[in-house]
C-alpha cells in the first residue's frame, strides 16, 4: 500500500526555527519540502526570503572529521561480523565537550599526518643523495676537495655511449699528466673522477667534452662518499624512527576514534538540519515551513507542535500535487517491498501491489530453489543475521526476505522430497547399506510433465491476478468500461481457450466463451481510433496479443527448470562425494565434497531463484498494471553512519 | 584388426558420448565467453568504484548458468545411460537420439550466454552511472536467459524419455 501523505504548513518565530527542525529530526517522520509548490508562492516570495544557513562550515568540519576517521581506521581493532553500533541519545547534538574533544583529536591527527608526510619527503631526499653518491663509493677522497696547490680534482658523468678507455688513452697520448679513475657504470651513465694539473685545464676538458663528459658538483657535502652514504643511511633510519613514533601516536589516538565517529554523525545531523533550514521562507521575525507527513504520523507531530508556539495546519495533497511515496505494508509483506523498490516506486496516484506480489514471490522463490536443506540454511542463517547483525533498514528487509524465502524453500523442498539433493538415500545406501525412502509429493526428475503443468498453472494464476489488479486500478479511476473491455473480455477469451483443453461440456463452453471474447475484443480494442476501418483493424490486430499471453505462460517453465537444476546438481554432488565408497577416507572425502558442492549449489541457485522470481514479477506481473515514477519519501531523521541515535530504552 | 569409419562413428555409444560432449562444451564455451565479457566491463568500473563489487558480481554470474544447464544435461545423459557405471551398450538409434537431445542446450547455450554477457556488460555501464538501477540491468539480462531455459527444458525432457 502507498501510505497517505498530508502536507504540513507551519509558521513560527524565527528564534524557534532551529529547535523546531532539530525536534523534527528526532521525530524522524517529516520530509521538509520546497515551498515552491505552494499555490501562492509568488506572493510569499515578495514578503519572505530564504535565509542562508551555515552549511559551508559544517561541510568543512565533516570532511575534516572524515579524514581523521580514515587516518585512524588502520589502527582500530577489526570489527566482528556481529558488531553492533553504539547507541547514543539525542543529547549528543548539543554536547559541546564532545565536539571539543573531537576537534582536539583532529588537530593531533592532522599534525601527525603532516609530520609523516614531511618525514617521508625528507627520506626520499636522503635516498636521492645516497643514490647519487653510489657510483663514487670506492673513492676515499673527501667530497669538498676540489683542488690542491697544483691540481684540480673533479667528478665526471659520461653518457653510456662514452668510451672511457679511449679517453684515458687520449689523455696519455696528449702527454697530459692527468689521471682518470673510472668508477661504476649503470644503464644510462658512466661515472669517473679526474685529477690534472691546473695549467692543462682547457686541453683536458677538450678531450673530456669530446666523450660527452660533464662535471658533477656535490653541494655542501663533506667527507668521503662512503662516509656521506653512511650518514644518509643513519638519517633515514632516524626519520623512519620518527615516522614509527608518529604512527604510534596515531595508534594511541585510535582509542579515541569513537569520539570522532560520534562527532562525525553529530555534524552530519546538523548538516541535514541546516539543509532543511535552507528550505524555510523567513521574514525578520518569522519563518514558514512546508513538509510532507505520513497521515499516521500526524498525531506524533501534532503532540509535539502543540508544545511550541507555532501555528500549523495539515491538509490533503492537491489533485495535481505529487507527494513522496512511502510503502506501508504489514510485517509479513514488508520484506517484499525490497523487490518493488528495486524495480521502481509506484506513482503516488497508482497502487503498490503489496501482498499480491509478496505471496507470488514467496511461492516462486521457494519452488525455484526447492531444496529443504538449503531452505533450512537460509531460514536459520537469516534469523541469526537478523538477531546478531547490525543491519541498515534495507539490509534488514533483505535479510527478512531471505528468511521468508527459506521458509518457502523448506516447504517446496519437502514437496519434492529433496534434502540436500538425494543426500539421505545416498548416504544410507553407501555408508549404511540401507535403502531409505524420503517421502515426497512430486518428483520433478521422474515426472517433469506434472511439475511443468503445475508451473504453467501457477503462471496462469499469476497473470490473471495481474489483470485483476489492472482492472482494480481502472475501476478506482472510474473507468468501468475500460475494465470490462480491456480486462473482462481478455478473461473471457483466455479462460475460454483454456477450457478448450478440458473434456466434455466444458470444452463446448470454452468454445463459445472464446468466440464471444474474441468478437468482443475485435469490436472494442480499436475504440480510440477515428474511423470504422481503423477500429476494426486495431481490433483484429489486438487478437495477436494471444501470443503474448502464451509466451508469458511459457516463461513460467523456468520454475521447473530452476527447480531441476538445484536438484540435479545436488544429486551430482552427493554421487561424486560417495564415489570413494564406504571407508574412513571415503567418508572424509564425502564430507569435503558435500560441504563445498552444496555451498556452491546453494549460492548459484539462490541467486538464480532471486533473479528469476524477480523477473517473473517485473516482466509478467508488473508489466500488466504497474505505473512507476514515484519519488521516495526521505524524511529528516538521524541518518547516521557510526552510531545508532535514539532516546528510546530498548 | 581393421577398424572401419562406420564402426567408430556410426556407433550408438560414440554418438551418446558425443551428445554429452556437445551439451557440455558448447554451453560452457558460451558461458565462459559471456562471463568473460562481463568481467572485462566490470573491472573497469571497479577500478573507479570498488564498493559496487557486490552488485557487479551478480551481473557477472548471470551468463554462467548456460554452462550449468549444459553440464546438467551431460550428467543426466550419463546417469540415464549408465555411463557412470562404465559399460554402455547403446544401439545406433539410441545414440543418435541422445546426440539430438543434447543439441538444443549446446547450441542455444553457446549463443545465448554470449548475448546475455553483452547485455549484462551493458548493465555494468548502467550501474556505473546509476548504481540504484541494478534491478533493471539484471532483468534485461534475465530476458535473454529465458531462451536458454526453454532449450534446457527441451533437452531435459528428451533425455528423461530416452528409449534405452
Amino acid at each position: 500500500m502507498i501510505a497517505k501523505m498530508e502536507k504540513l504548513l507551519l509558521y513560527g518565530l524565527e528564534g524557534e526555527a532551529d529547535s523546531v527542525i532539530s525536534q523534527l529530526l528526532q521525530l524522524g517522520c517529516v520530509e521538509i519540502s520546497n515551498p515552491e509548490a505552494l499555490p501562492d508562492y509568488e506572493q510569499l516570495k515578495e514578503l519572505m526570503q530564504y535565509k542562508p544557513a551555515d552549511q559551508y562550515n559544517l561541510e568543512q568540519q565533516l570532511s575534516r572529521l572524515w579524514s581523521a576517521i580514515i587516518a585512524l581506521s588502520p589502527y582500530e581493532p577489526k570489527k566482528g561480523l556481529f558488531a553492533q553500533r553504539p547507541r547514543v541519545g539525542f543529547d549528543c547534538l548539543t554536547d559541546q565537550a564532545l565536539m571539543a574533544r573531537a576537534e582536539e583529536i583532529c588537530v593531533q591527527v592532522e599534525e601527525a599526518l603532516q609530520r609523516i608526510a614531511d618525514l617521508k619527503s625528507r627520506i626520499s631526499r636522503e635516498e636521492f643523495i645516497g643514490a647519487s653518491l653510489q657510483p663514487w663509493q670506492e673513492l676515499d677522497l673527501p667530497l669538498e676537495l676540489e683542488e690542491t696547490g697544483k691540481t684540480y680534482f673533479e667528478y665526471l658523468i659520461f653518457p653510456s655511449t662514452a668510451d672511457l678507455n679511449q679517453l684515458e688513452a687520449d689523455l696519455a697520448e696528449a702527454g697530459l699528466g692527468a689521471l682518470l679513475s673510472q668508477q661504476q657504470a649503470d644503464r644510462d651513465q658512466k661515472y669517473a673522477a679526474v685529477v690534472y694539473y691546473k695549467g692543462d685545464k682547457p686541453h683536458v676538458w677538450d678531450l673530456i667534452r669530446s666523450q660527452g663528459g660533464v662535471r658533477h658538483h656535490f653541494d655542501r657535502l663533506q667527507g668521503t662518499p662512503a662516509e656521506n652514504a653512511a650518514l644518509c643511511r643513519s638519517r633515514i633510519q632516524g626519520f623512519s624512527d620518527e615516522i614509527e613514533e608518529a604512527n604510534r601516536q596515531l595508534s594511541g589516538l585510535a582509542a579515541q576514534a569513537a569520539d570522532v565517529k560520534l562527532a562525525y554523525d553529530v555534524v552530519k545531523m546538523k548538516l541535514d538540519c541546516a539543509r532543511s533550514h535552507s528550505k524555510l521562507l523567513s521574514t525578520d521575525h518569522t519563518f514558514m515551513l512546508t513538509a510532507w507527513v505520513p497521515a499516521d504520523s500526524r498525531q506524533k507531530i501534532e503532540s509535539y507542535l502543540t508544545t511550541t508556539g507555532c501555528y500549523y495546519q495539515f491538509r490533503e495533497p492537491e489533485p495535481q500535487e505529487d507527494f513522496p511515496v512511502l510503502l506501508k505494508n504489514s510485517k509479513l509483506v514488508e520484506p517484499f517491498e525490497v523487490i518493488t523498490e528495486l524495480y521502481a516506486l509506484p506513482n503516488p496516484r497508482s497502487m503498490d501491489p503489496g501482498w499480491e506480489m509478496a505471496l507470488f514471490y514467496f511461492i516462486f522463490f521457494g519452488i525455484m530453489l526447492s531444496d529443504a536443506g538449503y531452505g533450512l540454511i537460509l531460514f536459520f542463517g537469516g534469523l541469526v543475521a537478523l538477531k546478531k547483525m547490525d543491519l541498515a533498514p534495507f539490509g534488514k528487509k533483505f535479510m527478512k526476505l531471505i528468511t521468508l524465502g527459506g521458509l518457502s524453500t523448506i516447504f517446496w523442498g519437502a514437496v519434492y522430497g529433496s534434502w540436500f539433493g538425494n543426500a539421505i538415500p545416498q548416504i544410507g545406501q553407501v555408508f549404511f547399506g540401507k535403502t531409505i525412502e524420503v517421502p515426497f509429493l512430486l518428483d520433478p526428475m521422474n515426472d517433469p510433465v506434472t511439475v511443468l503443468l503445475l508451473s504453467f498453472a501457477l503462471g496462469i494464476v499469476h497473470i490473471f491476478a495481474a489483470m485483476a489488479l489492472n482492472a482494480k486500478l481502472l475501476l478506482q479511476r472510474g473507468k468501468v468500461w475500460d475494465a470490462v473491455f480491456d480486462v473482462g473480455l481478455w478473461y473471457l477469451l483466455l479462460i475460454g481457450l483454456l477450457l478448450l483443453l478440458a473434456p466434455g461440456n466444458l470444452a463446448v463452453a470454452g468454445k463459445y466463451m472464446s468466440i464471444v471474447g474474441a468478437i468482443g475484443l475485435v469490436l472494442t480494442q480499436g475504440r480510440d481510433k477515428p474511423n470504422i476501418l481503423q477500429r476494426l483493424f486495431s481490433g483484429v490486430l489486438s487478437l495477436y496479443n494471444v501470443s503474448g499471453y502464451l509466451s508469458d505462460m511459457l516463461s513460467y517453465s523456468r520454475i521447473l527448470a530452476l527447480g531441476l537444476a538445484t536438484g540435479v546438481i545436488g544429486n551430482v554432488v552427493n554421487i561424486m562425494g560417495t564415489l570413494p565408497g564406504n571407508s574412513i577416507v571415503g567418508f572424509m572425502v564425502f564430507i569435503a565434497v558435500f560441504l563445498f558442492g552444496h555451498t556452491l549449489n546453494l549460492a548459484i541457485n539462490a541467486l538464480g531463484a532471486y533473479v528469476h522470481a524477480s523477473r517473473l514479477q517485473y516482466v509478467e506481473f508488473f508489466g500488466k498494471f504497474f505505473e512507476g515514477g514515484g519519488r521516495p519519501f526521505a524524511p529528516l531523521r538521524a541518518n547516521t553512519k557510526f552510531v545508532y541515535v535514539t532516546d528510546r530504552e530498548d | 584388426m581393421e577398424i572401419g569409419f562406420s564402426a567408430v562413428f556410426a556407433n550408438g555409444n560414440f554418438l551418446a558420448y558425443l551428445g554429452v560432449a556437445v551439451a557440455v562444451f558448447l554451453s560452457s564455451i558460451g558461458s565462459a565467453r559471456g562471463v568473460g565479457i562481463v568481467g572485462e566491463a566490470a573491472s573497469g568500473l571497479l577500478s573507479e568504484n570498488p564498493d559496487l563489487f557486490g552488485q557487479v558480481v551478480v551481473l557477472q554470474a548471470l551468463p554462467g548458468t548456460q554452462g550449468i544447464y549444459g553440464f546438467l544435461i551431460g550428467v543426466m545423459i550419463m546417469l540415464r545411460t549408465g555411463m557412470m557405471g562404465g559399460a554402455v551398450e547403446l544401439s545406433l538409434g539410441s545414440g543418435a537420439y541422445i546426440l539430438a537431445a543434447a543439441l538444443p542446450i549446446g547450441i542455444v547455450g553457446l549463443f545465448s550466454a554470449i548475448y546475455q554477457g553483452r547485455v549484462a556488460a551493458a548493465g555494468i555501464s548502467l550501474i556505473a552511472k546509476k548504481p540504484d538501477e541494478i534491478a533493471k540491468g539484471i532483468v534485461m539480462a534475465a530476458m535473454v536467459e529465458t531462451y536458454a531455459i526453454l532449450a534446457f527444458l527441451i533437452s531435459m525432457l528428451l533425455v528423461l524419455n530416452i528409449p534405452v
